[in-house]
């Protein structure tokens, strides 16, 4: 319970910019549940002057109408107003936490996002925002409805018969009792439900998502029949949960015409000696119905509003994630002249698992390092470290004389240019992508840049050139044109150091050779990280860093390595050594 | 074909008692208010006390009568509707199995599944609240109209008054917000789309500082969603209070017009209450099959996502009377004659290759992506068929065999490295359920798996996660492989498969195939030409052309594609 109100009080603190609808909502809502219940006692006033033959007062009875008429055209008008304001205030919370949840993502750091899967956060921002505002509403809006209705028709009960009224009050609790019990053991299975559903789907993602192994290795019949246990499991559960859960309705529904029943003849009863008239008796029916049913709801909602609260614990997780640290206060890194220090770096990603242990680095401007090792090996781990992706655990790496945590990280990632094999296109055309560093660049700095990088020709040959749009997943370039309008993109900044992944295999062999004429126009004159694959590139470094898990084993020039006959001798040879024998 | 129908006949019993049961119910809330009217006229006016105890018995008696049927009729509507989505999951499993790579292609795994969860859920739960609704707004039409006829016939101009506003209201709204329903699900597609662009892209953006700009992409994104939901939201809240207002205008009506009959001695005032209460419940009826309307219309589009499944057939399949094949001896020869295939019609994948294998040789297939190099292996175990020409095994043509022989015969370690959730036994056994421990070791060391696998303290009864999430890329590669070397195949494909590896694991792994494979017929795909030098021919693909069939040397001299490939790998600078 206290969990259930820290979390709802972060909600309203997240979405208090556009809390004003929402006691706007409260104030139509305090109204219309009073329109709606003045609406019984008037109509039973009208009844009342219906009597008999003769016995008529049309006068009366038109007045009354009409009175009625203007309560129910105002409790309707406020009854939308309330319907309406409550869904603004849940749609404009939602925009909002939905936004604070898209800021996070860009300043948690990348360690956070590594972390998580992208899915699992993207339902999160998608699904569970939805889950949670939706049942908070409905969960407000019942309760405050709901409470406003009891106290409501509580006051108007009493002030008109003290013996109705109190069959009422005792007898709805039960309801309420039962509709409490039934809604905790439906929760139970539904739960097991949840369970078996999500075994279920496991199953499926995995069976289906291997379906081409399942064929090739003949295993349709053994995983068809794992799936029938799994399905008959989950039909045993779901269909008792279902039927726990709909008996709530006519087991409340019956209580209610009890109480129906109840106060009808204890009417009937009062009426005989006089107590009571038909009429009040009709305002009593009415109000027997409607004291019952805030309960009901409320007990329909249960579920929801724990998914809710269920809902809510995973976005706040990710609304409270630590961010970055602040580096405002810091200045901007100003020009840098390409040389690289890394004084007794330490890193790792987990404090159990060392992986960077006091490196020691010293590049001149202008030099070519070249990151070699085995898939895995930690290369991505180096540049995430240099671009401060990643800070390191101890130690430090300098850019010049700086210290580079100590500077503004944007400022230093805008000294380097980026190409990773990856590479990421985003929804707009060919020209603004190229231009996503600098979005004001004229048209001949782009062309001349795509010209540069070699992506010119292939641009020029889609269907309008630089403004075809690169579709969602940038399907409708390959892989290898996409790397090229990303080195595009770097040639249009110039900046002064540059970080490359040297294409491995999923790129045709002529792609590969223009990108790799791209990236040696690219790196003439500035300091360059490049994740190596090609022995021309290897060969000609000013300094081989050898990767292997994780860890930096061995650094050096080719020859110096290869006159060691460590690691990377074994690596080359293996890898290169009988081809070079042939040439 | 998929018909629902067909689904639903064998819970028949269930759904046409679950319907007279719940109409029962419903009955009783019919009969309700008309006792009540009784006690109120006969029961007051005459002050009759024993009358109004009897009839509150019967009304108890009545209700609870009623409870009970109720209760029925939900277990009946529990075990239908839950009872046709286990028959329609089973049956939509078990057609995803016997369907070919070709028809697969069509779906994506996530679509396949949110067809098998969500939208079956779907029907399901339509299936349920129809038995539990349907029955109630007809009779709660029927006999509340019945009755208020019974009571004054005059009275119930009202009725025919009212009802077709309501019944206008309802269409109205559901008219206006249902297209912006479908434009909702267009907006929230693309803050999904944006969402899913950022967290990729996350060190570009990072690296270029770009994150205001994705962040205006996003608001904006963002507040088009905002508004289309809160233009519907504008609309459809109105319908609640429009009905109130409706339905207290006509109870309005019906007192004026009740309070002149009422003053001439047509009816008399518990008629007028009676009448109040039948009118509501008709308006509650139409609230009620309005919803079932619109949970029809989801349930229709769910529907024929199921049936599409459902409708893909497969074409794929086993001869009727299939050549056997020996599993255990040579020859084990495979032949391509003018074999042609494309993927839908499109352009061809793979042109007029013509290439004979014999038993026991090694085939290197090699090219840029896309350029064919999959497609080939893939006619052998029939993953596809060849749109043209014929693949031969042995001989005889791969469709004249029974695929299941077929796919023993010819084992496959795929691109991606696929392992499931159990031991790492049960997944090396998938070949071959009563391969010994040996086999497995063997297998296992062929791929070069044994080492990292003697580690584990469970040795091959270690468990296996999801996806294989407890083995690195590299481990869950060499597991695939071993899974693919359980007993002995005699056509062995490697698709690619040592991309993960390093250098010298993938050498060892090649070596160990070779001398404990001698007469397995191997076929290895790659982009590079160093796995695949001492192949006994190699098969080099261009853009789906057969640029040249011929050894490493011979390539070298006359193959100009050939040539670039191993040169950008293997040769000092390309300028």
């Amino acid at each position: 319970m206290k969990g259930y109100l820290k979390i709802l009080k972060k909600c309203f603190k997240h979405t208090k910019s556009c809390s004003f609808w929402l006691w706007l909502a409260l104030l139509f809502i305090i109204l219309s549940t009073i329109g709606e219940l003045l609406v019984p006692v008037i109509s039973g006033n009208c009844i009342d002057f219906i009597i008999g033959v003769d016995q008529v007062d049309f006068q009366s009875l038109i007045k009354y109408s009409l009175i009625l008429l203007a309560v129910v055209g105002l409790t309707s008008l406020f009854t939308w107003l309330f319907n309406y304001l409550t869904s603004l205030y849940m749609y404009k919370s939602l925009e909002i936490i939905r936004k604070k949840f898209f800021d996070k993502i860009q300043t948690v750091p990348i360690r956070y996002v590594d972390s998580n899967t992208h899915g699992d956060l993207l339902s999160r921002v998608v699904n569970d925002t939805e889950v949670m505002t939706d049942g908070f509403l409905q969960g407000i809006s019942t309760i405050f409805n709901g409470v406003i209705t009891i106290l409501g028709t509580l006051i108007f009960m009493i002030s008109l018969n003290t013996t109705i009224a109190l069959i009422i009050i005792l007898l709805t609790p039960i309801s309420l009792l039962i509709s409490y019990y039934i809604a905790k053991k439906s929760e139970k299975m539904f739960r097991a439900h949840a369970k078996t559903r999500g075994d279920m789907t496991g199953y499926l993602e995995e069976l289906i998502g291997g379906q081409r192994i399942v064929k090739a290795f003949n295993h349709e019949e053994n995983s068809i029949q794992n799936f029938e246990d799994i399905n008959i499991k989950n039909y045993k559960v779901g269909e008792k949960a279902d039927y726990y859960a709909s008996t709530s309705g006519p087991i409340t529904r019956f209580i209610n015409s009890m109480v129906y029943i109840a106060v009808g003849v204890t009417g009937a009863i009062l009426a005989i000696s006089n107590k009571i008239s038909v009429g009040r008796i009709s305002t009593f029916l009415s109000y027997a119905n409607s004291f019952g049913k805030p309960f009901n709801e409320l007990s329909n909602e249960v579920a929801e509003i724990q998914a809710a609260f269920a809902s809510a614990e995973r976005i706040f997780a990710v609304l409270d994630a630590k961010d970055e640290p602040s580096d405002l206060e810091l200045p901007e890194l100003g020009y840098v002249d390409g040389s690289v220090k890394v004084e007794h770096a330490y890193f790792s990603y987990v404090p159990k698992q060392k992986l960077l242990q006091d490196l020691n680095l010293d590049i001149k401007p202008g030099q070519k390092i070249a990151l070699v090792g085995p898939t895995g090996c930690g290369k991505t781990t180096f540049i995430n470290l240099l671009m401060r992706f990643y800070d390191l655990t101890d130690g430090a790496i300098y850019l010049g004389d700086t210290d580079i945590s100590k500077v503004k990280r944007s400022s230093l990632r805008s000294k380097y240019g980026m190409v990773l094999q990856e590479s990421w296109m985003f929804n707009a055309t060919v020209k603004e992508n190229i231009a996503y560093g600098k979005p004001n660049a004229t048209m001949d700095e782009i062309v001349t840049a795509a010209k540069l990088s070699g992506a010119h020709e292939f641009i020029e040959k889609l269907p309008k050139g630089y403004d075809t749009l690169i579709n969602e997943g940038g399907s409708n370039i390959s892989q290898g044109q996409k790397q090229l309008i990303c080195i595009a993109r770097i040639m249009l900044i110039k900046p002064p150091m540059l970080i490359l992944d040297e294409a491995t295999s999923n790129i045709d062999t002529r792609t590969e050779i223009k990108i790799q004429q791209a990236f040696d126009i690219m790196m003439e004159d500035r300091t360059s990280f490049i994740v190596a694959h090609r022995l021309s590139t290897i060969k000609n470094a000013d300094l081989i860093l050898v990767m292997n898990k994780g860890n930096i084993i061995e650094k050096g020039t080719h020859n110096e390595l290869m006159a060691k006959g460590g690691f990377y001798a074994n690596l080359y040879n293996s890898q290169f050594a009988n081809t070079t024998d042939n040439n | 074909m998929f018909k629902l129908k067909n689904y639903l006949k064998p819970y028949s019993v269930h759904i046409i008692l679950g319907l007279f049961f719940k109409g029962l119910e419903v009955a009783s809330e019919i009969v309700t208010p008309y006792l009540m009217t009784k006690i109120i006229k006969i029961g007051i006016n005459n002050a009759d006390k024993p009358y109004i105890i009897k009839m509150t018995i019967l009304l108890i008696v009545i209700n609870s009568v009623a409870v009970l049927f109720a209760l029925i009729a939900q277990k009946l509507a529990a075990i239908a509707s839950k009872g046709v989505g286990k028959t329609i999951r089973k049956n939509m499993f078990t057609h995803i199995n016997t369907l070919s790579h070709a028809e697969l292609d069509k779906f994506d795994t996530t679509t396949l599944i949110n067809r098998s969860v969500h939208d079956v859920s779907q029907i399901e739960t339509a299936i349920g609240m129809t038995i539990r609704l349907i029955t109630r707004a007809p009779i709660l039409l029927i006999g509340s109209i019945v009755m208020s006829l019974i009571i004054d016939p005059k009275l119930s101009i009202v009725f025919i008054v009212a009802l077709p506003i309501i019944v206008l209201i309802i269409f109205l709204i559901m008219k206006k917000t249902s297209p912006l329903f479908d434009q909702t699900k267009v907006k929230l597609d693309k803050v999904t789309s944006v969402t899913r662009d950022n967290l990729g892209g996350i060190r570009v953006v990072r690296a270029f500082n770009k994150q205001p700009n994705e962040t205006a992409r996003f608001v904006a994104s963002n507040k088009e969603l905002t508004d289309i939901n809160v233009k519907t939201i504008k609309i459809s809240s109105a319908l609640q209070p429009l009905l109130f207002l409706v339905i207290n205008f006509a109870v309005v009506a019906i007192m004026y017009f009740g309070g002149i009959q009422v003053n001439i001695g047509d009816v008399d005032q518990a008629d007028l209450i009676a009448f109040i209460n039948y009118f509501s419940q008709i308006s509650m009826a139409l609230v009620i099959v309005a919803r079932i309307i619109v949970a029809y219309t989801r349930t229709n589009s769910s529907i024929k996502r199921v049936a599409e499944v459902f409708n893909t057939k497969n074409t794929i399949f086993s001869p009727e009377n299939p050549k056997h094949i020996d599993q255990l001896n040579m020859p084990n020869t495979v032949e391509f004659k003018n074999v042609y295939f494309s993927y839908n019609n499109s352009k061809n994948a793979v042109e007029n290759l013509n290439l004979k294998v014999e038993s026991g040789q090694v085939i290197g297939i090699i090219g840029g992506t896309g350029s064919g190099k999959s497609s080939i292996v893939n006619l052998i175990p029939r993953f596809y068929d060849a749109t043209k020409g014929e693949v031969l095994i042995n001989g005889e043509n791969v469709k004249k065999y029974d695929l299941k022989e077929l796919r023993r015969f010819v084992s496959v370690v795929p691109q991606n490295n696929v392992l499931f959730e159990g031991t790492l036994e049960e997944n090396l056994r998938w070949r071959n359920e009563f391969a010994t421990e040996d086999d497995l070791i063997f297998a296992l060391k062929i791929a070069q798996a044994y080492e990292f696998v003697r580690e584990k303290p469970d040795f091959l009864k270690t468990k296996v996660l999801r996806n294989g999430s407890n083995f690195s890329g590299g481990q869950k590669q060499r597991l695939c492989i071993a899974r693919a070397l359980v007993g002995s195949p005699r056509i062995l494909i490697l698709d690619d498969s040592s991309s993960a590896l390093d250098f010298q694991t993938d050498f060892n792994l090649r070596k160990a195939i070779r001398t404990s494979l001698k007469d397995t017929t191997i076929f290895l795909v790659s982009q590079r030409a160093n796995t695949l030098k001492h192949a006994d021919n190699i098969i080099v693909m261009d853009n789906g052309k057969v640029v040249d069939i011929a050894k490493h040397d011979v390539l070298l001299e006359r193959c100009e594609v050939y040539k670039e490939i191993y040169n950008s790998q293997n040769k000092k600078g390309v300028k």
